[in-house]
């Protein structure tokens, strides 16, 4: 009984915690819940209303890659601010007393974690839809293993700002580095490392592995080929791979995280 | 089981060259409430910041009770300690309403879930905020804030309280409550620290005063016996007639002699501050006596007896309400003038 209530204890203030940042970010939420259906619209919809590909699989995997943007977008506006914003508006002063900082972190981790998974099911749902309008049932099954790579795409992602928010002064540069490093990181090193004449898979690029997520819709994913020799070029990772990169990333920098915030004074 | 809630031993903060807190040594006993008080830069907010785990010190350490009874180094280990509520700096809090603020609070320190409720709209009540329960705080104003920063410090009742500045910002008649409210804690036997400036604010309400300035703990005891220890006191004595400058002079000059050894000796030889002065408008001598109540008497008769012939005296009078800011300011000035007698 007494170890159940020292859990009690401490998963309450993580819950508190969760549901308050959920009510402080409920604006937030909606606004880009509505950019994610317009997105959809503009580039699911509309440019198939004319032709649509051969196949579902394609057809998804097409709208799964300009969910790439969202992704930036809604990880960079809801992550940035997780940390850094305690400092820079001084909310820190009330609640970093009061809490344990572990708690802290969980909480609006998880909070801003729901939300942004929030939009992405907001998202794979029109995809469903509208993939059911024009090719009709059944839906392929393979969109939910997509969206659950994308759920762990999405939880590295997060850590990766909460890391860079655990030590940056405000949000902006935190968003700055995280849309540069996703729409540039793989611009910029790809062509040194592949000029280097290095055919190294890379599992560094956090923009590569976001590729799981759009090959993942094709049925016969294990077989489809992920390098193309003649132009040195990955398209895409292991199931595998993928799986232990995004974890180790997620795990590591929310640990690094967690370890600067706790050593982080006001 | 000790009865110490609080023990500050040896605490160092320094900010790049700055020292912030400069070797304070402080203990706290239960249902104590303690002033701490200097000018601004003096170190109290960094002093509480340091309590409260918003920065760490340099070097030192500070002990807490936990529940067991025992001190506990906050930096080592922060579970078991005693309930905390803290007031720090001007409080800044997330775009919420006060309900759904103080109902986190209470949530993450663990508050009877039953009595949250009953708690937030008896504090919100008393405090004048009930109609604004469910008003957005970005909305209020600077003593509404106040207000509800020194709820948030007190919503999970807590046993230790530190509160930095609490009357910032607030009206009359909230300064008047929150007063109430800490002499109402104070009956309750919870442990007060409270920083200010406003001195009258902290005399009414405090056991013990720590005198802080320039990083360092000057003074701390209770208010009687830090007039004692720093025992300059002020007579102002009233002549029927002005004086003309010149001769006002050569009589401070004559006073000066007479009454030498009655005078706050420290203040003698310091240019900055004159130990006896006189003010033409009010026809008056300010005279900084050592404090005892003997030279108190000698100097009156001296004045009456030796000075009978340069001026007719009206009355004599002592600075009551200011006593005790007389008090902080002769402190503040001591201080200063060791650190200079030092640097020479």
């Amino acid at each position: 009984m007494e170890g159940l209530k020292k859990f009690k204890n401490a998963v309450r203030p993580i819950l508190s915690t969760i549901y308050l940042e959920l009510k402080l970010q409920k604006l937030k939420f909606i606004i880009f819940s509505s950019i994610s259906i317009v997105l959809f619209i503009l580039t699911g919809v509309i440019p198939y209303l004319s032709y649509i590909p051969s196949n579902q699989a394609t057809y998804l995997h097409n709208c799964s890659g300009f969910y790439l943007f969202m992704v930036i977008l809604s990880i960079g506006i809801f992550f940035s601010s997780i940390i850094c914003s305690e400092y820079q508006r001084k909310t820190g002063l009330t609640t970093f007393p009061l809490i344990n900082k572990s708690q802290l972190i969980i909480g609006k981790y998880l909070a801003n974690y729901i939300l942004v998974i929030g939009i992405g099911i907001i998202y794979f749902s029109f995809m469903v839809i509208f993939s059911y309008y024009f090719y009709g049932g059944p839906i392929l099954y393979t969109i939910l293993i997509s969206f659950s790579f994308l759920a762990l795409y999405l939880l590295a992602l997060a850590s990766i700002t909460t890391f860079l928010s655990s030590f940056m002064p405000s949000t902006l540069p935190v968003f700055a580095i995280i849309a540069g490093f996703l729409l540039m990181g793989g611009i910029v090193i790809d062509p040194v490392l592949r000029s280097l004449g290095a055919n190294l898979e890379p599992f560094y690029s956090i923009s590569y592995l976001y590729n799981i997520v759009s090959y993942m819709f094709y049925p016969n994913f294990s077989s489809i080929e992920r390098y193309y020799e003649r132009g040195n070029i990955w398209m895409f990772p292991s199931a595998e791979g993928a799986i232990i990169m995004l974890t180790i990333y997620a795990i590591v920098f929310f640990l690094l995280a967690y370890l600067i915030f706790r050593r982080r004074q006001l | 089981m000790t009865e110490t809630v609080i023990k500050l031993k040896n605490v160092n903060k320094k900010f790049g060259n700055l020292t912030a807190v400069n070797n304070i040594s402080l203990e706290i006993k239960k249902s104590e409430v303690i002033g701490l008080i200097g000018p601004n830069g003096a170190g109290k907010t960094t002093t509480l910041k340091l309590i409260a785990r918003l920065n760490r010190p340099n070097s030192g350490t500070i002990f807490v009770r936990n529940i067991d009874g025992e001190l506990q180094d906050i930096y080592k280990n922060r579970k078991g300690l005693v309930e905390m509520g803290f007031l720090i700096d001007i409080p800044q809090f997330y775009n919420t309403t006060p309900y759904i603020l103080l109902k986190h609070i209470a949530n993450i320190r663990n508050y009877s879930k039953v009595n949250i409720k009953s708690r937030i709209d008896e504090l919100l009540k008393q405090f004048n905020l009930y109609q604004w329960k469910y008003k957005k705080l970005k909305n209020f104003s600077k003593g509404m804030i106040q207000k509800v920063g020194f709820l948030v410090a007190i919503i999970h009742e807590p046993e230790l309280i530190i509160l930095d500045e609490p009357q910032t910002g607030l009206d009359p008649g909230a300064r008047i409550k929150i007063r109430e409210y800490l002499r109402l804690l104070q009956n309750e036997k919870k442990t007060i620290l409270i920083s200010s400036h406003l001195l009258n604010e902290l005399r009414e309400v405090c056991d013990k005063m720590a005198l802080i300035n320039q990083g360092t703990l000057i003074g701390f005891d209770t208010l009687d016996n830090l007039e004692r220890k720093f025992k300059t006191k002020v007579i102002f004595c009233e002549i029927l007639k002005p004086l003309p400058q010149k001769k006002a002079e050569k009589l401070i000059e004559k006073l000066l002699r007479n009454l030498e050894s009655y005078l706050e000796k420290d203040m003698v030889n310091d240019n900055n501050r004159e130990v006896i002065t006189y003010n033409n408008k009010s026809k008056t001598f300010k005279i900084r006596y050592n404090g005892l109540e003997a030279s108190r008497s000698e100097i009156l008769t001296i004045l009456t007896s030796r000075f009978k012939s340069d001026f007719t005296i009206s009355s004599f009078s002592e600075p009551k309400s200011s006593q005790f800011e007389s008090l902080y300011s002769q402190l503040l000035d001591r201080d200063h003038n060791e650190k200079l007698k030092g640097v020479e």
